[in-house]
């Protein structure tokens, strides 16, 4: 979970928004109406960055945020105040950020976490050729898909190989934040500090260092996984290849072979109104969406005529009193590829 | 008749220790000989290596049923430790997969570890009749008898179950349990025409000094532990009741003390947890602060005291965990600091497990419980378990008037202990029914009203050569990897 004031970094001073859309944004709730907000909130970046979060706890610091005045409360969502501002630069000085919260929507989090630590481990002892030794807590399916790669590169595996992909890894970061990462590992003859003791030893809290182990052990992921070594085949199947959700990226497919959304729900045996979810869904995250099959030139000039300003302002109920029969969903998709610029 | 020798050798051959602790043979001998057994060794004793030792012996498959999850998988990971790969924990924490994997190859493990409602699942116990079990052993088989503190409803139906494979041999194994319960155990597990050996070693420990320092309030009590502590030989266990309590304490020793400490707790990450025991198996932790959570796995031999900070349930679990004290037999010291308002307290832990006449009219008017108070589903899942088997609401508020009376009973109990002006180890032996008396003198306990003389227990120096641990990522990362 974020500290209360964390939660500060969602809320601008200029744009109303909706606590829930934030919430669900980072608990990777992912209905179309969230990704479209979230992406007009530009906090789509911290999709599934607090997969765990409970949303009693979420509006309970809301609240507090709003009686302490950091947020304001507006018909439309609520407001980031100046002393709201104030608040969130004096907690960045001296906590930690994630700094790549697009990977946590990447990559199988919880599982990489437990793997890891398994690595390590794993690969210490080795280094000291030690057979009899705790296994660090991780889920039988960590440790499942662990011994299936450690089987097979085992042969080759070599300790020192680790210890220069961890130290190129971190070469370049804070060394403060270099020593707490590692400082998290067991390994022979080297136990692990809790986030308790680390939190302790450093200025930081509790949660800036499970956040800080967090981003840490995920970037490290991306990292492995551009490195040509045998950890890539570690690596490699945790990361999602795009991300769209399955059954999403199922009709997407099909579109990009030149279908249409009534021939798709035909063929997956889905409604229509399901594909339409899909295609803005895919419209949200693809790059090179093609807008262009599914609007028609005189939809486009229509719309671009009766809206101006911010997309996140338009009303839809404005086409209807134009007497024009456009659906919501092609709306919608107008209003996505405005936002990314690509109309 | 099997020779000592024979079991000594086994022993040697497969867990390297060169003899057995009090019981065990007994208990193994007892168990090749075809009777079933209960045995009650007390805590650190070695009762799971009697079962070990008889798997690797029968080579046949092992059933343990087991009341705690994290019991379980301790115990599997110390089998793993020790080079046993086919010991498996057949929980609800399984994927499906696994579990579907781990029943159709069941007759395939050593050692299966479940829960007693996990045996009641009729996919297991199909399997289970195929499998000529080698031994069936009821682990804290206090937990079958309602006359013990831990009763849990779903032992009742071991005897059942029992039966329903055959009745296969059999090993009970409790740390504590006093004349009432060991009957009860017989009776409720075994058939009439089955007569048990039992097998029991004493509670009484002659290495543990027992004591209790009376407060008069919370503050004295932190005084007097903040005082104390850093004189005392490390390390040192401390039970809590409460999880806020102890990470209170452990941050409150820290700030004033040079100690080195954690709590311990079911609230931590699972990472936590183990680096905790790791560091406090390796001595890198001079003092934890825990709940009952603690201790279940950890077999550390050089603890030098425990304290009580809040009164223990009963005197079942006060001897257990003061039994986690000295078990390389070296002079230890057992401490309960006793502020008499934490009477009210544990009186108020002990009923809150238990639903009241108002909760069951809720339950049965409702068809579930009010999830606004803490332990609700705690009480739903003993609610159910009756309901199930039909009984009247009547004859529920019965039994947990009933249960609560024996709480109280227990509570009553625990004070007459802390206010015994007679030799504490004595006290505990009557207790638990035994008839072991033991010669009182000056180093054996601290009866009450006599002076509570601690010099024994106290460091001469404190050792200040605790291994330095590295703090730069490079020094961490050349000691994992033998760079
Ligand atoms: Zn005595």
């Amino acid at each position: 979970m974020f500290a209360q004031e964390e939660l500060l970094y969602f809320f601008s001073q200029t744009q109303t928004r909706r606590p829930a859309v934030v919430r669900q944004v980072l608990a990777n709730k992912r209905t179309v109406s969230n990704l479209f907000w979230g992406m007009q909130y530009q906090i789509l970046d911290w999709l599934n960055t607090q997969p765990q979060m409970e949303s009693l706890l979420f509006d309970k610091a809301i609240k507090q945020l709003l009686r302490q005045a950091k947020l304001e409360q507006h018909p439309n969502g609520l407001l980031l105040t100046a002393k709201g501002l104030s608040a969130r630069t004096q907690y960045a000085a001296l906590h930690y950020r994630i700094k790549q919260p697009q990977l946590f929507q990447r990559l199988d989090e919880k599982m990489w976490e437990d793997v890891l630590q398994l690595l390590v481990q794993v690969t210490s002892e080795l280094a000291y050729a030690n057979k009899h030794y705790y296994v660090a807590a991780a889920s039988d399916g960590a440790q499942a898909y662990f011994k299936r790669w450690f089987r097979t590169a085992k042969q080759q595996l070599q300790a020192a190989t680790l210890g220069k992909m961890l130290l190129a890894f971190l070469k370049d970061k804070p060394t403060r934040e270099a020593d707490l990462f590692m400082a998290f590992f067991n390994g022979h003859g080297v136990v692990a500090a809790t986030s308790a003791q680390l939190a302790d030893k450093s200025n930081y809290n509790i949660s800036d260092i499970v956040n800080l182990w967090r981003d840490y052990a995920v970037s490290f992921a991306w990292f492995l996984l551009h490195q040509d070594t045998y950890f890539q085949a570690l690596v490699a199947p945790l990361f999602k290849q795009s991300l769209l959700s399955n059954s999403t990226a199922a009709t997407y497919a099909q579109f990009l072979k030149g279908a249409l959304p009534a021939q798709i729900a035909k063929s997956r045996k889905l409604r229509l109104s399901t594909i339409n979810e899909h295609l803005l869904e895919a419209a949200i995250f693809e790059k090179n969406f093609a807008f262009k099959r599914l609007l028609s030139a005189t939809e486009i000039e229509f719309l671009a005529g009766i809206f101006t300003g911010p997309p996140s302002s338009w009303d839809y109920q404005v086409i209807e009193e134009h007497k024009k029969k456009i659906d919501f969903f092609k709306f919608r998709l107008f209003q996505i590829g405005r936002s990314k610029h690509d109309l | 008749m099997i020779s000592e020798t024979f079991l000594t050798e086994k022993l040697q051959h497969f867990f390297g220790y060169n003899s057995f602790k009090d019981g065990q043979a007994e208990i193994m001998r007892a168990l090749l000989a075809g009777h079933s057994t209960l045995g009650i060794l007390p805590t650190g004793t070695g009762k799971s290596l009697c079962y070990q030792l008889m798997g690797k012996i029968l080579k046949k498959p092992v059933l343990i049923v087991s009341p705690l999850l994290s019991l379980m998988q301790d115990q599997v990971e110390q089998l793993r430790y020790l080079g046993e790969k086919k010991a498996i924990a057949l929980t609800s924490e399984l994927s499906y997969q696994h579990k579907q994997f781990v029943l159709q190859h069941l007759g395939e493990y050593d050692y299966v570890y479940l829960a007693p409602e996990m045996l009641q699942k009729q996919a297991v116990l199909a399997q289970l009749m195929h499998i000529s079990l080698g031994l069936f052993v009821v682990d804290e088989a206090h937990c079958i008898s309602q006359w013990g503190p831990d009763f849990r409803p779903d032992y009742l139906d071991l005897k059942e179950l029992r039966q329903k494979i055959g009745n296969p041999l059999t090993l009970a194994l409790t740390a504590t349990a006093t004349s009432a319960v060991e009957s009860d155990i017989c009776q409720q597990l075994f058939d009439t025409n089955e007569v048990p050996k039992i097998i029991r070693r004493s509670v009484d420990r002659a290495n543990i000094f027992l004591a209790v320092k009376e407060v008069t309030s919370q503050q004295q009590k932190n005084e007097y532990l903040l005082q104390l502590l850093p004189q005392l030989k490390m390390p040192v266990l401390i039970y809590f009741s409460s999880k806020k309590k102890a990470d209170e304490l452990s941050q409150l020793i820290r700030a004033k003390t040079s100690l080195r400490t954690a709590a311990y707790h079911a609230g931590l990450a699972k990472s936590d947890r183990y680096s905790i025991q790791q560091q406090f198996m390796q001595d890198q932790l001079d003092v934890i602060c825990a709940t009952s959570a603690f201790g279940m796995g950890i077999n550390k031999k050089n603890i030098r005291c425990i304290l009580h900070y809040h009164l223990p349930a009963d005197l079942e679990s006060y001897s257990q965990e003061v039994g986690r004290a000295g078990r390389d037999q070296q002079l230890s010291l057992a401490l309960l600091l006793f502020d008499p308002a934490d009477i009210k307290l544990q009186r108020q832990l002990s009923s809150n497990t238990l639903p009241d006449d108002l909760e069951i009219e809720y339950y049965f008017r409702h068809k579930g419980l009010d999830h606004k108070h803490s332990a609700a589903s705690e009480k739903e899942l003993l609610l159910e378990y009756y309901t199930q088997r039909a009984m009247t609401p009547e004859k529920i508020r019965l039994i947990f008037k009933r249960r609560r009376l024996r709480k109280e009973e227990k509570l009553q109990a625990l004070i007459n202990y802390l206010k015994s002006t007679e030799c504490r180890r004595n006290f505990l032996c009557a207790y638990f029914g035994e008839k072991r008396v033991v010669q009182h003198t000056v180093t054996c306990c601290q009866p009450a009203g006599q002076p509570l003389v601690l010099k024994r227990f106290l460091a001469s120096k404190r050792d200040q050569t605790a291994a330095s641990v590295p703090h730069d990522y490079r020094e961490i990362i050349a000691a994992l990897f033998k760079m």
